[in-house]
């Protein structure tokens, strides 16, 4: 092997000189000795050996050069002259590494979110294949819905041509009723049989569903009744693998068994799901990402379940179809459907198709790209500062630089020298940052966001490390392009002829002043990111949710409902009066869904003109709750009354609204006493009559105000329907979770209370999202403006040693302190100011992009501009300070004789 | 496609050298170019060895130090089965050059 033999003789380096010199020496001889016996005389004899053979030293390294053509030789020479630069003058090499370090730590937490959320494909069996199926609902301004079952079967059944096939799947709670009489609750999906087979779902024990599992339902095609889920056998259950392991020790005997004793949920277990299977959907989705028991579903066909939508549906193209294809197929099922029900005609309702990764990250995309913009700005400003750490001391090496080059050093060679200390710089910096960015992940892992399945997976695997090493390559080539620029200019020898002074430092001035107003304007562009979002987070602390968060504990109490509505009504009574009996609370109501806790699902609504015209009805939310809810929340109410305990009846149809649906409703006149049709309880709408108006609620998001609200009492819903409740606690709310629990232990042994947690921390968590764009775009702009002032100040003060002469000359001939003083600052600004203008230009076009993380903030926010362009001023003013202070504080005559 | 470079020239004198003496040191390959080409060609004896020093390092030749018939001590290189192989395209292709080399003055 010719390259192993190459490099092992770069080890052996002294042998083979050795070795090439003695055979030299050899050819000398015997050639001096040819001569001889030709009749020179000894000395013509050795001079004409030397002449035949030429430079003994330039043959031998040009033999020696032939193992060098490898290059290794070279780079490791390389390498370890610029270690040893870098020993000599450690704290630069420790600013260098540790400013690359920072900037590749950001980029690659970043990146391994990226990495997660955008780049990696969904764990299924050819993901990018699988489209989310959802409803949109145009006349309503509702969109994102789910299918109902006939509908299922329609699109089933008419799309075949472009699609695989559909699966569908809704997840709930349920109480499970074991053996030994203890109840838990479980996370259910039920599943259309085909789920795992078109996701790509492993069986790991048992068998898959199959389509006689679960029989389509035979109905009557038009009964004025949704169809009842009255069943003679349960449909049979899957477990998942956590499940089967937590509930189950991971015991094989378990196929077979049925799920429970309870006669409703005795399912039949026919498998065990592989590990890791996952549910990934959006959180508005309200699916459960890591299902307990997975059951078959039986597909009922009956027009009056058209209103029931509740299937999410996933649907796998075929090969080679093209999205636009399977949507134009799917728009044909839709108009179909238009025509045939009233509910989709008047609702203009329309069937729109998403690949399931795009529906997936719909929401989380914008804030993970603008944050890897920062990360790369941030990674840009380091560069930057190197680039220009790197040129200064470059100049500073002019005249060593020069001697080298006039004793016969390439230009190619300080080129390739320049080339290894950036490598070795960046490598180094690369490795640190890692690391960093390691801890930095782990930390991020704690911080995540509620509810981002795919988050739950950001680590740094093969791929993310990958790429930091690829950042590390751009990162040198960025930061060596400037002195490579810079050594291999032909001028450089005219520095052995000028004088002492650095004249030379005037031409890398152009180049250096370029890389410092990118700096400023980079890190002027991250600022006003980060200033947007501060506005915004502080807009989000002062929103007004139309509720009192504080001394406010949340708690989900599920319990087995009795079958009569006396009995729930009674038993939501005795919870609530035992609630109450807690010494310390002043309230206690319950509402499902309950604000920032559960997911919101609009109905229709609508006045007297929608009775004649059906595209009038518009969409709201509903709440239902208990008596006290708006006392309890202190959601103030604007006009009317609210719910008294004689209200919370079925006969009652009273509701009470927000002041939004009161303005839509009934912009010209008080709502109290009016009369709406909403659709819920019954398969049609119904008259309710309004009694009070309340002031609107946030209850999906803090940031945006969201639909328009009609509430209603439990009592409406036929009782025991909330399941939410809520107590107004005095001092720490945190500490009734223990006595809240015991209550309701006593009340029923069979209660199951979860999710406790003070309204506090809901609040809390609606606002991670913007806190967290806040915090890290945040702490990227201030690393970004420090680097930036720390670029500023070395362009100074660089100019500042070297016009120490200018100045003392200027200081001679009456320039006052003041004077020079405001003369270097005078540059320093001058950079700023090119820099903020450019930073302005390059904020405005992308802060395009964070515009979805804003809240009740403008892209072009004028206060955000002008406080930080006074900010940035002052920066670079005191950055300019110390070397202006340095130059004012020059000696004249010492200045002048130095010369 | 014939290699027209010098180099390849001056491998393929080595080579041929050694296959015809069997082993043989650099001054003495230059002395046996010198005389087998009937003085027409002279090489220039420092290039000598950067050349020998590559074809070693690609496995053509091996070599090691014995004495010479006047009792000095030299580096004796000796062809390797890659070298005799190499020898045999390198001739190929040299007369491939000198084939096309001869036509192009022909044309003239």
């Amino acid at each position: 092997m010719s390259l192993f033999r190459r490099i092992t003789n770069l080890f052996s380096r002294g042998r083979l000189e050795r070795e090439i010199q003695d055979e030299v020496h050899s050819h000398l001889d015997l050639r001096t000795a040819g001569n001889i016996a030709a009749g020179m005389t000894p000395e013509q004899a050795r001079r004409d050996a030397l002449l035949r053979f030429g430079n003994p030293i330039v043959i031998r390294e040009r033999i020696v050069a032939v193992d060098a053509g490898l290059g290794v030789e070279m780079l490791f020479r390389d390498l370890r002259y610029a270690f040893r630069q870098f020993q000599r003058n450690p704290t630069f090499a420790i600013t260098v590494i540790g400013t690359i370090a920072l900037g590749i730590a950001a980029t690659v937490a970043v990146f391994s979110v990226v990495h997660s959320v955008l780049l990696r494909p969904l764990p299924y069996r050819q993901p990018d294949r699988l489209v989310v199926a959802i409803g949109e609902m145009r006349k309503r301004n509702t969109s994102d819905l789910p299918f109902s079952s006939p509908d299922f079967v329609d699109l089933e059944n008419g799309a075949k041509r472009m699609f695989e096939g559909f699966a569908g799947v809704r997840t709930g709670k349920m109480l499970l009723e074991h053996r030994d009489g203890g109840m838990e609750q479980i996370r259910t999906a039920s599943i259309t049989t085909n789920f795992f087979s078109l996701l790509g779902g492993k069986i790991l024990l048992g068998r898959d569903f199959n389509q006689t599992d679960a029989p389509a339902q035979v109905g009557i095609l038009d009964a004025t009744t949704p169809t009842r889920a009255a069943q003679n056998t349960a449909p049979p259950a899957i477990l998942s693998y956590e499940y089967w392991q937590r509930r189950y020790g991971g015991s094989p005997s378990v196929i077979g068994q049925r799920l429970s004793s309870g006669a409703n949920n005795g399912s039949e277990i026919i498998g065990v799901l592989a590990p890791g299977f996952e549910l990934l959907f959006p959180p508005r989705a309200d699916v459960e990402r890591l299902p307990d028991v997975w059951i078959a579903t039986r597909l009922t066909y009956n027009n009056a379940d058209r209103k029931t939508l509740m299937y999410r549906v996933i649907g796998r193209l075929k090969d080679k179809v093209s999205l636009a294809n399977a949507q134009s197929e799917v728009d044909g099922v839709a108009a179909e459907l238009r025509r045939e029900f009233s509910l989709w005609q008047t609702s203009d309702c329309h069937i729109q198709l998403q690949p399931m990764h795009q529906y997936l990250v719909a929401e989380l995309k914008p804030s993970v790209v603008a944050l890897m913009g920062a990360a790369a700005f941030l990674l840009l400003i380091a560069c930057a500062n190197v680039a220009n750490l790197l040129l200064v001391r470059m100049s500073l090496r002019e005249r060593e630089l020069a001697i080298r080059n006039a004793l016969g050093g390439g230009r190619w060679d300080l080129v390739r020298q320049v080339l290894a200390e950036a490598t070795l710089l960046a490598g180094a910096g690369t490795v640190f940052g890692l690391g960093i960015a390691w801890a930095a992940i782990h930390e991020l892992s704690n911080f995540a966001l509620p509810n981002q399945p795919l988050l739950a997976s950001v680590s740094l695997d093969p791929t993310v490390i990958g790429f930091a090493a690829l950042f590390g390559i751009v990162a040198a080539t960025l930061f060596g392009i400037g002195p490579v620029l810079y050594v291999s200019r032909p001028a450089l020898m005219t520095v052995l002829r000028s004088s002492g002074r650095n004249s030379l430092l005037a031409g890398g001035r152009l180049l250096r002043n370029g890389v410092v107003i990118t700096e400023i304007a980079l890190s002027f562009a991250l600022l006003v990111g980060a200033g947007l979002m501060l506005r915004s987070f502080l807009k989000l602390q002062n929103v007004d949710p139309g509720f009192d968060a504080r001394n406010l504990l949340t708690f989900q109490v599920i319990a087995p409902q009795p079958s009569n509505p006396e009995q729930r009504s009674a038993f939501t009574r005795k919870i609530h009066d035992s609630l109450m009996s807690i010494s310390g609370v002043a309230g206690v109501t319950a509402a499902t869904p309950f604000p920032l806790a559960d997911q919101f699902f609009p109905i229709r609504w609508g006045t007297e003109q929608a009775l004649g015209d059906s595209s009038r009805f518009q969409s709201a939310d509903y709440q239902v709750v208990l008596p006290g809810y708006f006392e309890t929340l202190k959601t103030p109410l604007l006009t009317g009354r609210s719910f008294t305990n004689a209200d919370n009846t079925p006969e009652r149809n009273l509701v009470v609204i927000d002041q939004l649906l009161a303005a839509k409703a009934f912009p010209h006149e008080s709502a109290v006493g009016q009369r709406i049709l909403i659709r819920l309880r019954t398969p049609e709408p119904e008259w309710v009559e309004v009694i009070g108006v309340v002031a609107h609620q946030r209850d999906t998001s803090l940031a945006e105000a969201g639909r328009e609200e009609v509430y209603l009492t439990d009592g409406f819903m036929g009782h025991g329907f909330t399941t939410r409740w809520a107590i107004r606690t005095s001092g720490d709310p945190a500490s009734y979770g223990a006595i809240v629990r015991s209550r309701l232990a006593q009340l029923n042994g069979q209660t199951v209370l979860t999710e406790i947690e003070p309204m506090d921390e809901l609040v809390r968590q609606a606002k991670a999202t913007t806190r967290l764009a806040f915090i890290l775009i945040g702490a990227f702009s201030v690393v970004a403006v420090l680097l930036a002032a720390l670029g500023v100040y070395g362009v100074l003060s660089t100019s500042v040693r070297q016009r120490t002469s200018e100045i003392g000359v200027r200081m001679a001939l009456g320039a006052t302190r003041i004077r020079v003083f405001s003369l270097i600052v005078g540059q320093g600004l001058r950079l700023g100011a090119s820099g903020i203008l450019i930073g302005c230009a390059v904020a405005l076009c992308l802060s395009q992009w964070i515009r979805s993380l804003l809240v009740e903030t403008k892209v072009a926010d004028p206060l955000t501009y002008f406080g930080i362009t006074i900010t940035f001023c002052l920066i670079v003013a005191l950055a300019s300070w110390l070397p202006a202070l340095r130059a004012a504080s020059v000696d004249p005559m010492r200045a002048l004789r130095s010369e | 496609m014939a290699k027209t470079d010098i180099q390849g020239t001056l491998d393929l004198l080595i080579l041929k050298t050694l296959s015809q003496t069997g082993e043989l040191h650099g001054y003495g390959i230059v002395l046996h170019i010198q005389t087998a080409s009937a003085e027409l060609l002279r090489v220039e004896e420092g290039s000598l060895y950067p050349a020998l020093h590559r074809m070693e390092q690609k496995g053509w030749v091996n070599s090691q130090w014995a004495l010479t018939e006047t009792n000095r001590k030299a580096k004796y290189y000796k062809l390797t089965a890659v070298g005799r192989k190499q020898l045999q395209e390198a001739e190929k292709s040299f007369e491939q050059l000198v084939k096309g080399l001869r036509a192009m003055l022909r044309y003239a």
